[in-house]
């Protein structure tokens, strides 16, 4: 790779767009750490069965939310992982 | 030579002509003695010495007759051939060659040799070729097979074989405390057509010291290209110029480096509130390949208080009036006229090292050891620059003690001694927040940040953010300081996206610029987002290696890829960037919130299993 074309090309290029704009993490944190520990408590009082289908489906629900809601709450408090 | 022999052997001058090219091998002359030849023709044969091949027969035949010797039955010891270690044998840089004897008066020789003496070799062929002396032909035909000689037979190089003459030569070398910036001007001219490549030469000592080398033709921006060969005693810099140079056409090339660690502190110990004096050291004269109408060392200082300066000796030949001349702050070597090529005859005779002994008004700067950390976040668009930095003040050690009171009554009345650092002034970029200024103690709060706003991309970052730290205690001569500094930036401020190959480019500064600092040691990482693939990166210029590992932290499965290349001697010139490019998919960038939610799906489903387990220690009775 040659450096001044490396550097003409990156002067030239648009800058970087995140997938999140950055301004919403937190409340997007807010939001979805909420709504995990919502439906983690939902899934807790759900009844005991055998095969504990509804619950299961809940409980992946709460975690997928709840992992993005981690990573914007660490964002938010600074650790920019 | 017919007339030799006619007339016998001292009649007639006879001189052979010598040409030496400036670098080795043997002289070739004929020599006839007719006595000899007398001898040879009227003795009695002589008992010639018989070829092996008949002493062999010989032998067989007498072996077979019966009648061989001894020596020939015997068993012989058997002699091991030892394997004689390679001697690497010095490439040849000149090559001698000479006429045979004929006969001229040596006034009219020394005419031509005087013509020709030190100048390159399709110069004086030109010369001879158009003279209208006698022995100008035969002259010119032994220098055009010299010149043959020496490029087919000693693998001598064609384009190196002299065909510039300095007209002028001007160096300037700015005094600093850890750096010594060099500017050496060479004014040109060719000698022959079609010349494309000009020699530089620096000496062992200065290109030790040496940690930056650019070249340009004066006026200009742009730097030429070079190539280096570094020599038993001197390294040679080939540069080849923009276009090519007629003959009699002129051109000022200008060659510029920076030199670390060339001055030392003199005296080596000085007092709280004492003066700060440094010694520098260089050669006379400028190392050049080529013959030098006149040359001139110009060192300059800060301040005009210099001490003193050595005056050359033996330099009579080129200079008329002083050697050397001081003016304010300013000391003149030269000008010395009529330098001819610096062979290592000419160094040893002539060659001397010259220092000067200044007053430097501002603290000797070093960083002893870098280490920068440079962290890319694509989920916070945030690019975090960590500087772990271990400051040195390499000038006189303090004598005694240190006196806080003499220090603050110092300050007090503005009148600080120059080899104290009190506080230290950064360019940081634009731009920035969160920084943070720690040392092994805890968070240091003596600062100051002003910080610049951050300018569009693609418009040139013309302002800095300027911090102006306060260490815990002010550095003295000697003195060692370790403090981490480090900021926050927004990612936009430092790459830039191709929506059509997916390549992300990241811009990363090697170091902050630390004006009159010299860098030791710098170690620089940088960590890319995890799943980041297709890493490669272009730097500015040669580092001491580049490693490619993985770097785990917060919230990481895998790791994530990091860059460390390893840098020596760094000035301000060489605070550029480094460009990385790399690309992440979509894929990898969500792979860390999958990571954090698998992690609490198990917690979840450790919860559900939790709640069935029955750990009552007698059975529930049913009410009935």
């Amino acid at each position: 790779m040659d450096y001044d074309a490396t550097r003409a090309l990156h002067s030239s290029l648009p800058a970087f767009q995140p997938l999140i704009p950055v301004q919403i993490l937190p409340f997007l944190a807010l939001v979805l750490l909420a709504a995990t520990f919502g439906l983690a408590f939902y899934s807790s009082t759900l009844p005991k069965s055998t095969f504990p289908a509804k619950e299961l489906a809940v409980a992946s629900t709460a975690s997928i939310l709840g992992g993005f809601g981690v990573v914007a709450l660490f964002c938010t408090a600074g650790v920019y992982v | 030579m017919q007339s030799c022999l006619r007339n016998g052997t001292q009649l007639g001058r006879r001189r052979a002509v010598l040409a030496t090219t400036a670098i080795p091998s043997s002289s070739r002359s004929i020599t006839i003695n007719p006595l000899g030849w007398v001898r040879e023709k009227l003795a009695p044969g002589m008992a010639e010495k018989q070829s092996s091949k008949e002493v062999e027969s010989a032998k067989q035949l007498a072996r077979q007759e019966g009648t061989g010797s001894v020596f020939e039955s015997l068993p012989q010891a058997v002699v091991q051939k030892t394997k004689e270690a390679k001697v690497a044998k010095e490439k040849p840089t000149s090559h001698k060659y000479s006429t045979a004897n004929f006969k001229i008066s040596h006034r009219k020789l020394n005419m031509l040799a005087n013509q020709i003496t030190g100048k390159p070799i399709d110069y004086a062929i030109l010369q001879m070729q158009f003279s209208e002396k006698r022995a100008s032909s035969r002259i010119m035909n032994m220098l055009a097979t010299a010149k043959d000689h020496a490029i087919r037979y000693k693998k001598l190089d064609p384009s190196r074989l002299a065909s510039f003459e300095n007209t002028a030569i001007v160096r300037t070398v700015e005094l600093g405390g850890s750096v010594v910036h060099v500017t050496t001007t060479y004014a040109v001219r060719a000698l022959e057509n079609n010349a494309k490549v000009y020699t530089v030469a620096l000496s062992k000592h200065d290109r030790e010291l040496t940690s930056h080398v650019e070249v340009r033709l004066k006026g200009q921006d742009k730097a030429l290209q070079f190539k280096e060969s570094a020599d038993r005693d001197y390294s040679l810099f080939d540069v080849t110029l923009p276009k090519t140079l007629s003959a009699n056409k002129t051109l000022n090339i200008v060659f510029e480096n920076i030199q670390t660690h060339a001055t030392k502190p003199w005296p080596e110990i000085a007092e709280q509130g004492g003066d700060q004096a440094l010694k520098y050291t260089t050669d006379l004269f400028v190392l050049s390949p080529y013959s030098t109408l006149v040359q001139r060392t110009k060192v300059r200082s800060l301040s005009p208080r210099i001490i003193s300066y050595t005056e050359p000796k033996g330099v009579e030949v080129f200079t008329g009036d002083a050697a050397a001349t001081k003016s304010g702050a300013n000391v003149v070597y030269g000008p010395y006229k009529d330098v001819p090529v610096t062979t290592s005859d000419f160094i040893g005779q002539y060659q001397q090292p010259v220092t000067v002994h200044y007053h430097h008004d501002q603290p000797v700067l070093e960083v002893r050891k870098l280490r920068r950390a440079v962290e890319v976040s694509h989920w916070g668009a945030n690019i975090n620059t960590q500087d772990d930095i271990t400051l040195h003040n390499a000038g006189p050690k303090l004598k005694g003690h240190f006196s806080r009171l003499e220090h603050q009554m110092q300050a007090y009345m503005k009148q600080s001694a120059p080899h104290v650092l009190p506080a230290l002034t950064l360019g940081l970029p634009p731009g920035i927040r969160d920084v943070y200024y720690y040392d092994t103690i805890g968070n240091v709060s003596t600062s100051k940040l002003r910080v610049a706003p951050l300018p569009p991309k693609g418009a040139q970052r013309s302002q800095f953010s300027i911090l102006e730290l306060r260490p815990r205690y002010p550095l003295l001569g000697g003195w060692n300081y370790s403090f981490t500094l480090g900021w926050d930036a927004p990612l936009e401020s430092a790459v830039s996206y191709d929506k059509k190959t997916g390549i992300y480019t990241l811009a990363v500064p090697i170091m902050t610029p630390i004006p009159g600092a010299v860098v030791n040691e710098e170690e620089l990482q940088i960590i890319l987002p995890e799943g980041a693939t297709d890493v490669n990166f272009v730097t500015p210029f040669p580092g001491l290696s580049a490693v490619q590992d993985t770097h785990v932290t917060f919230l990481d499965t895998v790791g994530r890829p990091s860059i460390t290349l390893q840098y020596k001697d760094l000035t301000i010139k060489h605070a550029q960037d480094i460009y990385v490019t790399y690309k992440v998919s979509t894929l990898a960038h969500i792979k860390k919130a999958l990571a954090v939610a698998t992690a609490l799906f198990l917690l979840f489903a450790l919860g559900g299993i939790a709640r069935r387990v029955d750990l009552s220690i007698s059975p529930k009775k049913k009410v009935q």
